[in-house]
């Protein structure tokens, strides 16, 4: 009898616990999703300043602003291309030799310790520029000069400089206009070189340089509209130059507040230095962009985020070993969580027609048709005619 | 058909020429007068502004405060030069070479095309003396000249001494990009032109001169300081050099820029700046500044030392400090700290000057009227020489007007007239040849 109701309790305890399970594995599972929904597995970042001469010091302390945020936030030298088109911090001109200040009464020495200059100085042209984006480097360059990213890759990629309408101005001598920029964001769609980008961008008119994109998973930022400048923040008497445009600035102190485990998304991004601090008005656009910029973390573009996330309970992710009638069993819902080798082919990514190629028919199929063609005509005509083809 | 090319009206537009051509000439002598006398009515005039962006605003902290020193090492100069009666030459190598500096001199001779009325002298005998500081970090590509003459008696004495206080001022500073020489030169413009033309390896006037051993790179700009007493009113800037060359205007916005910034007051053609431009008064100032300053032009002598920089393509003017005995003195550290900031400002230079213009007119030091708003008024004065050029040979333009009326006046009886006549077609013809 207490053998029979021992196995009674029993019976029901696993009953219970069955019923208890899916609920718990639930919880899991909606954690496990939201571990893999943001697709991406590794952070790049290409920040670049454009301009030389010792007037505009502002450009390169925005870069490295942007770059001392992003190393903090975790992105390694290894995954930064960090081009400087001019030298401040060396400059015969800076009265304080080895450093680059953002905030005046050198409060902030954005240049630090152990900067990483990929490309410097003359390096930093469009062609390189272009290069680095593409991936179509000589078999020489470095590994520290490539931007070897992949289909899973969030990349940042932030341009800063004198611009007008539709171009950037390198080095005062070259132009980037908006057209080549966006055909270079499509081959890198093509290329499979990224899985989210944004591009942000500090100059006169930035607006126009992200009008022309047509590449998904594309989010831009501008820090001044068509027709308007961007102005510049503050001067240093000591160092006699201004230090920082106003819309960098305000950015610098935004990404401030940002740590690795901070939840703040795009929406506050966006919101960052309004027309009564920037004096222009910046923009953003976000049409490309596949997920809503509210659930897209600033983390995910400029910090590299280890996700680790310890649970108790065993998770059954979809696994091709598993046959159908354990499915069942279990009775639990699974997530539709993909493993990392099982790549999606783009026309599942976005809705899109696959590319037609040319149609060849099959081999040999030519040659059975002259062949036969050959032969009707002997038939006909007779096998006399033979020698005129031979 | 055209204007030209339709002999009617040709022979109207001739007709024309030769009827009304006194009271054409002297309606466009009239308006080329009243033209050049608006220039300097204020609303017809530009406010000055800088044009070369490396130079930017005067957002630069001046921390020069050795001013009394350098009165001190002035008054130390005018003691050995009385003693000395000329350049003390050896106290001032050594004095600059206490402060860092690469001493060098140069001595040079030149014979004089006229005596001298207080000695008979005909040789001019001098020495100059300078030294380079170098740039702590940079290339000794380029560099820039502050320069103090050497006058006989009790003038500039505090200018060489505050030469030599910014000479030791600068040697402590690290932000220098380029080679900095400050100059003693003897006999004003004579030495000048001896230490120009051995640095630039020219010998254009025959004196004779020591080569130059010590050199800095190509001269970017140069300012010339003179200084004659401890406390100072007014400084005066002077422009005008050798042929009334002119320096670049950014040079003059350079000035203005930091005498605003510094609160120094500032004046150009020994006046100041009025603000009441509708009135009379402030008129006649701005006229008279303006007509002064084409009066130094016209004469084309250099009116300051700087005047000989002009020639080798530098940017050059002269500082002058005036003690007129106002109320509000400046004193030799404030003077000190405009000479800072203006170097500061010249060291971000990457290029020569050449952004702003080099043809110009300032009836204020805030306000100009370049080369574009003034030549009409010399162009309307021109035009009175063709048209009574035109006038004189009876009109190119009515050639064939011409040879009608000479044909006509040939069937005259009239011998005289018709040789007459004969003379003008020619003339006429020579002159529609030669496409007038």
């Amino acid at each position: 009898m207490a053998a029979c109701r021992c196995f009674l309790y029993l019976k029901i305890f696993t009953l219970v616990l069955l019923h208890l399970l899916p609920a718990a594995s639930n919880h899991v599972e909606a954690k496990a999703s939201q571990f893999f929904s943001s697709g991406h597995t590794n952070n790049w970042a290409v920040l670049v300043c454009t301009s030389r001469f010792w007037f505009n010091y502002r450009h390169v302390a925005n870069t490295l602003s942007v770059y001392r945020s992003v190393k903090r936030l975790g992105i390694p030298d290894s995954h930064i291309v960090l081009m400087l088109a001019d030298d401040m911090a060396c400059n015969h001109r800076n009265p304080k030799p080895a450093t680059v200040f953002s905030h005046k009464n050198m409060e902030l020495n954005v240049y630090g310790d152990d900067v990483e200059v990929d490309y410097r100085g003359y390096e930093v042209t469009v062609e390189n520029f272009l290069r680095v984006l593409t991936g179509r480097l000589p078999p020489s360059t470095p590994r520290s000069k490539r931007l070897l990213s992949d289909d899973r890759s969030n990349i940042l990629i932030y341009l800063t400089g004198h611009g007008g309408n539709g171009f950037l101005k390198f080095q005062d001598s070259e132009e980037i206009s908006n057209v080549e920029l966006a055909d270079a964001f499509e081959q890198m769609w093509q290329k499979r070189r990224y899985n989210e980008l944004l591009f942000i961008i500090d100059t006169c008119q930035g607006a126009s340089m992200y009008e022309r994109f047509y590449s998904p998973n594309l989010m831009a930022l501008a820090s001044s509209q068509v027709g308007e400048d961007s102005l510049s923040h503050q001067p240093d008497l000591a160092i006699g130059v201004h230090l920082m445009d106003r819309y960098t600035f305000y950015l610098l102190e935004f990404l401030e507040d940002i740590h690795p485990a901070s939840q703040a998304n795009m929406n506050d991004l966006f919101k960052v230095c309004p027309k009564s601090q920037c004096v222009s008005t910046p923009g953003h656009r976000t049409d490309l962009f596949q997920r809503d910029p509210g659930s897209v973390l600033i983390t995910d573009f400029f910090g590299s985020v280890r996700k680790v996330e310890i649970t108790m309970e065993t998770i059954n992710l979809t696994s091709p070993i598993i046959p159908e009638e354990d499915k069942h069993v279990t009775g639990g819902q699974m997530s539709e969580a993909q493993s990392y080798v099982d790549q999606l082919s783009v026309t599942e990514i976005i809705h899109q027609k696959p590319k037609l190629r040319d149609w060849h028919p099959p081999d040999g199929f030519i040659l059975g048709l002259w062949t036969l063609i050959l032969l009707v005509f002997f038939k006909t005509y007779g096998i006399k005619h033979l020698k005129h083809i031979f | 058909m055209g204007l030209l090319s339709d002999p009617n009206r040709r022979r109207a537009l001739t007709n024309l020429l030769t009827r009304l051509n006194t009271p054409l000439c002297v309606v466009c002598y009239l308006a080329g007068v009243a033209w050049f006398m608006g220039l300097a009515f204020e609303p017809f005039t530009l406010r000055t502004y800088m044009s070369e962006n490396a130079m930017g605003s005067t957002m630069v902290e001046e921390k020069f405060g050795s001013g009394e020193r350098a009165l001190a090492t002035g008054r130390e100069f005018a003691a050995h030069k009385k003693k000395a009666d000329g350049m003390p030459v050896e106290w001032l190598v050594k004095a600059m070479q206490s402060k860092g500096l690469e001493v060098f001199t140069q001595s040079f001779s030149r014979t004089l095309p006229f005596p001298d009325e207080n000695k008979e002298r005909y040789m001019v005998r001098g020495t100059n003396v300078y030294g380079i500081l170098r740039a702590p970090r940079g290339p000794r590509t380029e560099a820039l000249v502050l320069s103090a003459p050497c006058s006989p008696g009790n003038s500039n004495n505090q200018a060489v001494g505050l030469l030599l206080g910014l000479a030791q001022y600068f040697r402590g500073q690290i932000y220098w990009a380029k080679d900095i020489i400050f100059l003693v030169n003897e006999h004003d413009l004579i030495g000048m032109q001896a230490w120009l033309e051995g640095y630039h390896h020219t010998n254009t006037t025959g004196m004779s001169w020591t080569p130059l051993h010590g050199r800095a790179g190509s001269i970017q700009s140069a300012l010339s300081l003179e200084l004659s007493s401890d406390v100072i009113t007014s400084l005066d800037l002077v422009l005008e050099g050798l042929n009334g060359q002119l320096p670049n205007l950014d040079l003059a916005n350079l000035f203005y820029a930091f005498c605003q910034k510094i609160g120094v007051l500032c004046t150009i053609q020994g006046k100041l700046q009025r603000n009441d431009w509708d009135s009379t008064s402030g008129y006649n100032n701005a006229v008279q500044t303006m007509l002064l300053m084409v009066l130094k032009q016209a004469s084309g002598r250099s009116w300051g030392d700087h005047g000989l920089f002009l020639r080798y393509h530098i940017e050059a003017a002269t500082i002058r400090g005036v003690n007129s005995f106002r109320q509000y003195k400046t004193d030799a550290t404030t003077v000190g700290k405009l000479l800072e900031g203006m170097y500061r400002k010249l060291n971000n230079l990457l290029e020569r000057l050449h952004q702003s213009y080099f043809f110009y007119l300032l009836p204020s030091l805030s306000r100009f009227v370049s080369i574009g708003y003034y030549m009409p008024a010399f162009g309307l004065l021109a035009l009175i020489l063709l048209l009574r050029v035109s006038a004189n040979t009876g009109g190119s333009l009515g050639l064939v007007g011409r040879w009608r009326l000479s044909a006509d006046l040939h069937k005259s009886k009239c011998k005289a007239a018709d040789f007459l006549n004969a003379q003008r077609i020619q003339l006429t013809q020579a002159f529609w040849a030669n496409g007038i």
